[in-house]
């Protein structure tokens, strides 16, 4: 259902906006490199804009710290409907190390609701582009793994090769 | 210099106000002074002696029977010299006098006013002893880096004591910038405070992105650890 709103809420190009609430920076870079040439997200016609009122999407880092818990809730009413939020790192999906530390409110799901997560420490630009295409319905989700024994064509390589003696 | 002459020099100079003077390692000398005296050495060191300003640590040593300990640590760099100037604060009577102005050395604003917020060491004399590192809604007696503060406490939010930004000048309109911003690296907030084009002054919150990262490496790892913490952080 969710595919379904998405493909009629966005069915162009996205906006989104970087959200960067106590991240060390590292997830920051990554979501850098995918909005650079070598990547290009553009060819999604996903665009990087200055304001949350013109976003369609916010990608935040990082967990959520006590100071910044207000600030982001602020963050999210002033993004205009529908919007989708991504949770990119492990920090900004469940807390990682700092998840129980003095000064943390949470994971970025107990202040604001969360669409899509994307793990990883920090996950690389193709693991954001990718949960990205799965969210917008542009990539199949993968639901099993598949193994080579799925495969017949590809059988007779896995017999073991026989080496030459050596004389 | 050797370290020996640096030792015998401040022994001289400061004589009738150093409590304990030592060399623990080879390249360091350490001196422990009374905290009316500090301003005064770490004047002569900054500006008479041309050593470097490194960084000021506080440290809670009443479970090895020390009391509080702040140390300004100072490097020589052409002599491959460290000189740390010692501090001690009992537990029953905690303030600590502020060289920032004393001494003429800026760069320990932040230093001393974090150690006033993690450690709740009073900061005297300062210019401005607003709160730093640690959230609006923390409660005004509780001191996280305290070997007796547990790492996971969560009190309940309290919005008294929040953070006053300062006045802007006469004449002149407030630019806010942040908490979040494009170009920021991670979330601040400035207040730009400017007449016309130019800026005539500023104001800024920042440590948004405290997480405790201390306390943790502090009170759940041990020593080898602490890289597995350190790694979850990007370097830049």
């Amino acid at each position: 259902m969710l595919k379904k709103l998405c493909k009629k809420a966005f069915p162009k190009a996205l906006w989104v906006y970087h959200t960067n609430c106590a991240a060390c920076n590292g997830c920051d870079i990554e979501i850098i490199n995918v909005l650079t040439p070598y990547y290009d997200a553009e060819r999604f016609g996903i665009k990087l804009v200055g304001s949350p009122r013109h976003a369609d999407v916010l990608l935040v880092t990082g967990g959520v710290s006590r100071q910044i818990a207000p600030a982001v809730k602020r963050l999210y009413n002033a993004t205009p409907n529908p919007k989708l939020v991504f949770a990119i790192g492990s920090c900004a999906c469940g807390g990682d190390v700092f998840f129980d530390s003095y000064n943390m409110y949470g994971a970025v799901d107990k202040a604001i609701p969360v669409d899509y997560y994307v793990p990883g420490c920090p996950p690389r630009p193709e693991a954001i582009l990718y949960g990205v295409g799965v969210a917008l319905g542009l990539l199949p989700k993968k639901v099993s793994k598949k193994v080579k024994s799925d495969f017949p064509e590809f059988q007779e390589l896995d017999e073991p090769m026989i080496l030459p003696k050596e004389h | 210099m050797t370290t020996q002459e640096l030792f015998e020099h401040l022994q001289e100079r400061f004589k009738d106000k150093i409590i304990k003077a030592e060399i623990p390692v080879a390249d360091m000398v350490m001196v422990t002074i009374d905290r009316d005296d500090a301003a005064a050495i770490v004047r002569h060191l900054f500006h008479d002696m041309g050593g470097r300003f490194v960084v000021t640590v506080g440290t809670d040593g009443r479970e090895l029977g020390r009391d509080y300990l702040i140390d300004y640590v100072f490097s020589f760099a052409a002599d491959h010299l460290f000189v740390t100037v010692r501090q001690q604060i009992p537990e029953k009577d905690l303030w600590f006098n502020s060289v920032m102005t004393e001494s003429d050395l800026p760069a320990v604003n932040w230093a001393e006013r974090e150690i006033q917020d993690l450690l709740g060491i009073k900061l005297q004399n300062h210019p401005d002893p607003r709160r730093l590192v640690l959230s609006d809604d923390w409660p005004e007696d509780l001191h996280p880096l305290r070997r007796d503060v547990k790492h996971d406490i969560n009190p309940p939010s309290f919005f008294e004591n929040k953070v006053k930004m300062k006045e802007p000048p006469e004449g002149s309109t407030v630019v806010p910038i942040g908490p979040f911003f494009p170009v920021l690296e991670e979330p601040a907030y400035f207040r730009l405070f400017v007449e016309g084009e130019e800026v005539v002054g500023g104001d800024y919150r920042g440590f948004y992105n405290h997480r405790g990262i201390e306390k943790i490496a502090d009170s759940q790892l041990n020593y080898n650890q602490v890289p597995f913490l350190a790694e979850r952080i990007c370097g830049i």
